[in-house]
């Protein structure tokens, strides 16, 4: 793996329910977030999911990815509403054999008669928090210059 | 893809039952030649990297280190092919797989007689494709399905009845051709004649086995995405084809009878049939797509190349099928694969590779606006063939060929469905219909 994921990055992929967003770009360089909650951390470091659906923007945008070194990114919102960006590198695409029948026999298992079309890896190259609390503070560290200069006025009355 | 590896060494296969094919002499110049595999990489950086590595590796072949065979594993890897081009039991792998799900044809070790093969060695524990040394990907034997080392109710094995790509199921019910029955007859990249008469195997697939094996294969979960028929050409019967249509309709059916009288996606490539025999195994089996492969897109290349479909069918007429095809099937439904490079063979082809892309191009648009989709596949002079002492065009020529079918298909809002990386997986072209 390129990095090592955070212990709270790592726990936020593991909560079913933290909100996971995938960004991927199409031709175009336009991005494309959707939901992907089986966005998982497996234990050899890269992140997977599963994609359902063959000809989807996500799968197609991926696909390109691959094929042209194109990086993805991944927003997580955790229950107690703390966020995470991850940006990693597609590395693999599972799409038949042992490793895909596992997958697939478990997404059949599953209510709404999916079909599975793709497992995707990421190798996971950057990490950063981005919970609005952890990053006001980070910014008024280190860009002191940024900031509009009544709330100097009010700063540490408890505004 | 193609960076300089910490771990790139010198790596001499041993061949794993290397077959060169064609007659040629070998070519120790070959690479001065032609735009190498990084050049072409580098002019067209539109064009997937991994499916141009395909081509390549389908075009010069490849061989095996004893590493790398040592990591066949006969119970969990395809080693075993009977098809009507293709005889192979030994343990190399069947063929390959690159890790965007990209397949690659190597059908055991097939190498180009011109050209060096591609190697296929073990480095840091992964299976990796080489050349002169250098790492150039990573690479998957292909996986064998539950049914493979089954037999049928007859004792037939069926992985003879039945061959299997990564996701689809392929049939030969017909293992030889009648062209090849009569002299001057057969085309002339092909090698189902001399593959036959190497083998004592049957010419005629028992319908039983073949339903049988099918029945056993679609019962494994997540495993096949397409039921794929084709063969060699039976002429007879009342009408022209009637034996081969008669053939197929009752292996269709039977298949059919699995799916509880649905249709089921699944391809039939065949002879050119008429319009009435489109229609009734449209009408009286499950079959979704249809494919008359007219191998070579200019009429009197055809003429030459494929004498015996010239002679029965001729150019236009093969055509005119595929247009009434389009009308029982629907347009995206119906497609025809060429043979990239054949129109390239002397003394007759194009003399250049432009003018042979141009003039495919140009062809395929003409195919295109009836919503037929050409796909290409990449030569491979076979051993056995009257073109064995043919070269094939450059890795570039192949890439050019690839972006302009897609293009085409693009252009003319044609569905990659029926013929795809999954499907099939065997066409460059419709692998950059992926994105």
């Amino acid at each position: 793996m390129t990095i090592e994921l955070s212990m709270e990055a790592r726990a936020a992929l593991g909560d079913e329910n933290t909100v996971k967003v995938l960004a991927s770009v199409d031709e175009k360089g336009v991005p494309h977030p959707a939901f992907k909650n089986s966005l998982r951390l497996r234990t050899d470091g890269f992140i997977e999911y599963r994609e359902y659906i063959e000809s989807s923007a996500t799968n197609r945008n991926m696909t390109r990815s691959i094929w042209f070194g194109i990086l993805v990114s991944i927003a997580l919102l955790t229950p107690d509403k703390r966020s995470f960006l991850i940006r990693g590198r597609v590395a693999r695409a599972i799409i038949a054999g042992r490793e895909f029948r596992r997958h697939y026999e478990d997404v059949r298992l599953c209510p709404g008669d999916f079909d599975l079309s793709t497992v995707w890896l990421i190798d996971p190259e950057y990490e950063r928090e981005n919970t609005l609390a952890k990053r006001k503070a980070e910014e008024e560290r280190a860009h002191p210059l940024l900031v509009h200069v009544d709330r100097l006025l009010t700063a540490g009355r408890g505004h | 893809m193609l960076k300089e590896s910490p771990w790139a060494r010198n790596s001499e296969a041993t061949g794993g039952g290397l077959q060169r094919q064609g007659g040629g002499a070998a070519d120790d110049h070959w690479r001065e030649k032609e735009l190498s595999l990084e050049q072409v990489l580098a002019k067209y950086p539109d064009i997937s990297p991994f499916v141009i590595v395909k081509i390549d590796v389908q075009r010069r072949g490849v061989a095996y280190t004893q590493a790398a065979l040592d990591k066949v594993d006969p119970d969990l890897h395809i080693t075993k092919i009977r098809s009507d081009y293709c005889e192979k039991d030994d343990l190399a792998p069947a063929s390959l797989m690159l890790r965007d799900g990209t397949t690659i044809f190597t059908e055991g070790s097939m190498v180009d007689r011109y050209r060096a093969p591609y190697v296929v060695d073990v480095v840091d524990g992964r299976v990796v494709l080489m050349d002169e040394g250098r790492v150039i990907e990573e690479v998957e034997y292909w996986e064998k399905p539950d049914y493979y080392d089954k037999t049928t109710s007859r004792g037939i094995p069926m992985w003879q009845v039945v061959s299997a790509r990564p996701q689809r199921l392929t049939i030969h019910p017909n293992q030889f051709c009648d062209f090849w029955k009569k002299k001057g007859s057969g085309c002339k990249f092909c090698a189902i004649a001399a593959t036959y008469k190497s083998t004592d195997k049957q010419s005629l697939l028992d319908v039983d086995d073949i339903v049988e094996t099918v029945a056993e294969a679609i019962r494994e979960p997540g495993r096949n995405v397409n039921i794929f028929l084709t063969g060699g050409t039976l002429l007879g019967g009342v009408e022209v084809l009637e034996e081969e249509l008669d053939l197929y309709m009752k292996i269709l059916s039977g298949i059919t009878s699995l799916f509880d009288g649905r249709k089921f996606p699944s391809q039939l490539i065949g002879t050119a049939f008429s319009k009435d025999q489109l229609q009734r195994l449209c009408d009286q089996t499950g079959l979704m797509t249809y494919t008359a492969d007219i191998e070579v897109l200019n009429k009197e290349l055809f003429e030459w190349i494929c004498p015996g479909k010239a002679a029965v069918f001729g150019y236009e007429g093969w055509k005119e099928r595929l247009y009434r095809a389009v009308d029982v099937f629907g347009p995206g439904n119906v497609n025809t694969g060429i043979v990239g490079g054949v129109e390239l063979a002397r003394p007759k082809g194009f003399a250049s590779e432009e003018e042979a892309v141009a003039a495919d191009v140009a062809e395929a648009e003409v195919l295109a606006a009836h919503g037929i989709s050409v796909v290409s596949c990449v030569w491979r002079v076979l051993k056995g063939s009257i073109f064995h002492r043919q070269k094939t065009p450059s890795l570039e020529y192949y890439a050019l060929l690839a972006k302009g079918l897609d293009g085409v298909r693009r252009a003319y809002g044609i569905s990659v469905d029926m013929d795809d990386y999954r499907r099939c997986g065997n066409h460059a072209d419709t692998d950059l219909g992926r994105i």
